[in-house]
């Protein structure tokens, strides 16, 4: 009886198939809100699951609300793709959500929703990065790479940061049933405004979001969900409440997704770090955390510069005195707002790029070369600096070397920050003569729109195990990156030009250098729209010209845009010693103290060049010196500290950097040092201390992994000096890595020679055999 | 024995029932969107078909259809990849006759057009991403809203589908 029932049924069900197959293949697809909750009991429940299916989610209990997530998370997990394990969601990713459980996407109210009072925010947000996280062309072509031939799963690592609903709801997965509608708000207001914490700064998505609330009840309990206009009016300090928290206003709020590494899960091979803009802010003078700084400034948060209080045009509830904080976020990204047509967006951006005197462009100094030989010796003349402070004569078939000096004046992170195989600035240098012909070009862009090769670029060249370039940002493929030139915070870079003044030259000369910005840099352009796109802008974020009279060139008045002559000669010897030139980054700080006798500053770069110089005598007395003018100088004390530890002294040693981290107790180098001191001093549990802060600072510091594996095993801590050493394997460098960039170096000698510290750029070849001068247009580097 | 061949007929029957109209939903999904997005504009659950012009099943065609009472709303999605771009994509944004308006950020380039058949209100868009071209068209016989918001109601659901396909041809 029972066999000829189940006979009977599986016929039925066969025969049922096989109609169906036979259709043509139509099948039925039901609005999410029938497919769930699986609960049915409960028709409340079902009601509120289709509401939050279309955005509409108003639930009338906290349990109502749990109950909606639960069935919702239940149906999803069915299908969910738990390729890296059930404990998080978001894994290669680190994008959180109270509860650790997926959640619906209508239970993130639409930017639709906010835009009733918050006018001005919503017109700023829908032309900003941050509306657009996700739906851009540029950022899709990257990502649907990763989906197509890895998986869809391993996507959540970018989507942490550019798309959590899409993360947190389990849409990425295979075959997701999940309407994705909320793809074109990216990072959308209720995303960013209903961040409860944070997770310790790794970056990858490290917020932990509430199920998003407008309002507070009379006891401060979230109420999640849309509520009535009218209810915020009539209690906007609850909304404000539910909204905004202190830690909004951090920072560390920006690292959450302003900072990203490749964790195995993604990449099947180690940690890589790929971008910390703010581990560069931390370090930077506008942070106050970082006592190394070359220059002081105010404190300045990421908010500070990108989100800028400006008047309202629109309605806007949460502006105060007509005044509202940015929400256009302007930094450096022309691409998406020329793709889009948003206009404004566009002209703010370029203006602000133009506008903050971040950079400062110094045509610093000339040397007169002699052809034959590219020999230091060779020079005709001693450094001819700074110029337009010095007489100096110049003649035609000279050979000049110009020396280019960039600051990073006023960016609180590096030129450029983040993804720098993506992005593109570089030097623009040009000679013309008084007919405007043109005698040395560098950094032009060639017919097809992209670079010439051997400008001086701000860019990088990650590569993969084949030694190739990584193209269209397949970031899951980097092993070693063979390249990477950038100016950091506060630093300045040296650009060296040769060339050689034309016999038949008409005087006078114009040099210009120039530092230029494109987003993108054009092969991503082409990966992204085929070779056919119209030209992205380039915006000249800053320039510097000088005019060279072919004969004497007197001594003139600074121009209002130049720094002050001891700052000029201060970057030069920054710019030296990032080149490994000590004796010229020496000479540079000399005459820094020359002009400025009481800048205490002036003497610890001396002693810091010969500290590198391992000059420790040399830099001792330098270092004397500057606390002599600024006693307790933490910068002067940490370098002191650092010379005492070569000289033995381990009690003066630990002195200094216990002053050093009473100032600055933030900075990581500090913290790393004493750390060290204490070690040596066998004060394991100071030592631990410090290596524990140290990682509260920087979470992924490899020597902070190392010292506390050992330090965490001799205090009999056996579990935690694992997972130290377990950390710190994956994080340290592997040492195998260059081995792929010397590949591509070999491959690719422009990219070769830039890739040295000290190299130059020039356009004619020093023929030693004496032949005359013949373009070359090589570069040449320093051994 | 008899018995237990018999059973084992029947599981295997049973496990035919259930595996083969999976299947055939497995290998019917949209390549470009999926059924809940579509449903979601033109809001309710929706039947769907996908065909393949090729072997390789690189291209697709996918029609949603929303049915309730009378009212039929419509998505069209067509993708149709091209060996010459430059000859070819001209004769494929034909298809939205000369009054077609220029649309931007939809894909390398895109036009929207109006096509509208007796009782039936139709808004397309033609676009390509590199040598992708594809067609998005979204119609409806309701006769509620008034024609002009329909009209306009029909032209932002096809401009986010477009984008939808475009996001994901990219």
């Amino acid at each position: 009886m029972k066999f000829r029932h189940a006979y009977k049924i599986g016929f039925m069900a066969v025969l049922a198939a096989n109609c169906l197959s036979a259709l043509p293949c139509a099948a039925q697809s039901q609005a999410p809100s029938d497919n769930y909750p699986a609960n049915t009991d409960a028709n409340s429940q079902q009601s509120s699951a289709a509401k939050a299916s279309q955005g509409n989610y108003t639930p009338q209990s906290r349990a109502d609300e749990d109950a909606v997530r639960k069935d919702y998370a239940d149906h999803v997990r069915e299908t969910y793709n738990f390729r890296f394990g059930q404990s998080n969601i978001s894994t290669p990713g680190n994008a959180k959500i109270t509860g650790d459980d997926f959640v619906q996407p209508g239970a993130f109210p639409t930017a639709k929703y906010c835009s009733k009072c918050h006018q001005e925010a919503y017109t700023q947000w829908r032309q900003a990065l941050h509306s657009n996280s996700f739906r851009t062309p540029f950022y899709r072509t990257s990502v649907n790479i990763l989906a197509r031939t890895k998986g869809i799963e391993f996507t959540r690592h970018c989507d942490s940061c550019h798309n959590p609903i899409g993360v947190l709801s389990g849409a990425l997965t295979q075959n997701s049933q999940i309407d994705r509608a909320f793809d074109e708000e990216g990072l959308t207001c209720t995303t960013c405004h209903s961040v409860q914490q944070l997770q310790p700064t790794v970056g990858n998505g490290g917020f932990v979001f509430g199920i998003p609330a407008l309002m507070v009840d009379e006891n401060g309990n979230r109420i999640p969900g849309e509520v009535p206009y009218s209810e915020i009016m009539k209690h906007p300090e609850r909304h404000s409440k539910a909204v905004i928290k202190d830690l909004n206003r951090t920072p560390e709020f920006c690292s959450a997704c302003h900072k990203a590494n490749l964790p195995t899960t993604l990449n099947d091979y180690k940690f890589i770090r790929a971008f910390t803009v703010f581990d560069e802010w931390q370090n930077s003078k506008f942070s106050q955390r970082n006592p190394l700084t070359f220059y002081t400034a105010d404190l300045t948060t990421c908010q500070g510069c990108h989100m800028k209080r400006g008047p309202i045009t629109h309605v806007e509830f949460g502006a105060k005195n007509g005044q509202f904080a940015s929400h256009r976020w302007l930094a450096g990204n022309t691409a998406v707002p020329y793709y889009y047509g948003f206009d404004e967006q566009l002209k703010k951006t370029i203006d602000f790029l133009k506008s903050g005197n971040y950079l400062n462009v110094d045509l610093f100094a000339i040397k007169k070369v002699d052809p034959w030989t590219t020999e230091n010796s060779a020079y005709t003349d001693g450094l001819i600096a700074p110029l337009g402070s010095v007489p100096f004569r110049l003649k035609a078939n000279d050979s000049i070397e110009a020396m280019v000096v960039v600051q990073n004046k006023n960016i609180g992170h590096s030129l450029i920050p983040e993804v720098r195989d993506l992005y593109e600035a570089w030097v623009e240098f040009e000679v013309k003569d008084s007919d405007g012909a043109e005698i040395y070009h560098s950094g032009f862009l060639q017919a097809d729109g992209s670079l010439d090769p051997r400008a001086h670029s701000f860019t990088n060249r990650p590569v993969n195990t084949d030694g190739q370039f990584v193209d269209n940002h397949k970031v899951w493929t980097i092993h070693s990156v063979a390249y990477d030139s950038t100016v950091p915070a506060g630093r300045s870079v040296l650009v060296r030009y040769q060339f050689r003044v034309p016999p038949n030259a008409k005087g006078p000369l114009k040099v210009t250098a120039r530092v230029n910005y494109r987003h993108l840099r054009q092969s991503y352009l082409n990966n992204v729209f085929g070779k056919d796109h119209p030209a992205y802008p380039i915006v000249e974020i800053t320039s510097r010209t000088r005019t060279l009279n072919l004969g004497e060139n007197p001594a003139a008045a600074p121009d209002p845009q130049d720094n002050q002559e001891w700052m000029r000669w201060n970057n030069f010897g920054i710019a030296c010693l990032d080149q490994l030139q000590y004796a010229d980054a020496v000479s540079a700080f000399a005459d820094v103290v020359k002009l400025r006798p009481d800048y205490a500053d002036g003497y610890t770069n001396i002693a810091l060049t010969n500290i590198q110089w391992e000059k420790y005598g040399s830099a001792r007395g330098s270092l004397e010196k500057s606390l002599a003018l600024s006693p307790g100088n933490a910068r002067a004390l940490y370098y002191m500290a650092l010379v005492e530890r070569r000289t033995g002294n381990a009690d003066a040693e630990v002195a200094d950097l216990e002053k050093v981290v009473a100032q600055f107790p933030r900075s990581s180098d500090g913290r790393r040092e004493l750390g060290k001191s204490y070690y040596r001093q066998n004060r394991l549990r100071d030592a631990k201390a410090q290596f524990e802060a140290l990682q509260s600072i920087e979470p992924d510091d490899v020597a902070a992994h190392y010292n506390l594996s050992l330090i965490y095993g001799r205090l009999g801590m056996d579990d935690k000096a694992s997972e130290q050493a377990v950390l710190f394997a994956d994080k340290k460098t592997d040492p195998n890595a260059p081995t792929y960039s010397l590949d591509f170096l070999r491959a690719h000698p422009e990219v070769s020679t830039e890739s040295v510290p000290w190299h130059m750029h020039k356009d004619v070849s020093l023929d030693l055999a004496g032949n005359a001068p013949q373009p070359a247009a090589s570069v040449a580097a320093k051994p | 024995m008899r018995q237990m061949n018999r059973w084992s007929i029947g599981i295997l029957f049973l496990a035919l029932s259930f595996c083969t109209p999976a299947m055939c939903q497995m290998s019917e999904r949209c390549p470009w969107l999926n059924a809940e997005t579509a449903a979601g504009m033109l809001n309710g659950p929706v039947t769907f078909t996908v065909t393949y012009p090729g072997e390789d099943k690189k291209d697709a065609s996918c029609e949603f259809v929303h049915q309730e009472g009378a009212v039929v709303s419509r998505l069209r999605i067509e993708v149709q990849t091209m060996k010459d771009l430059a000859s070819e994509f001209a004769s494929y944004a034909a298809k939205c006759g000369q009054d077609a308006t220029p649309l931007r950020a939809i894909g390398n380039e895109a036009k929207i057009c109006s096509l509208h058949r007796q009782h039936e209100f139709s808004e397309q868009v033609v676009s390509r991403v590199r040598e992708r071209a594809f067609l998005v068209s979204v119609t409806s016989n309701a006769t509620t809203p008034a024609a002009s918001e329909l009209r306009d109601q029909l032209h932002e659901k096809a401009e986010k589908i477009a984008e939808q396909v475009a996001g994901f041809l990219f």
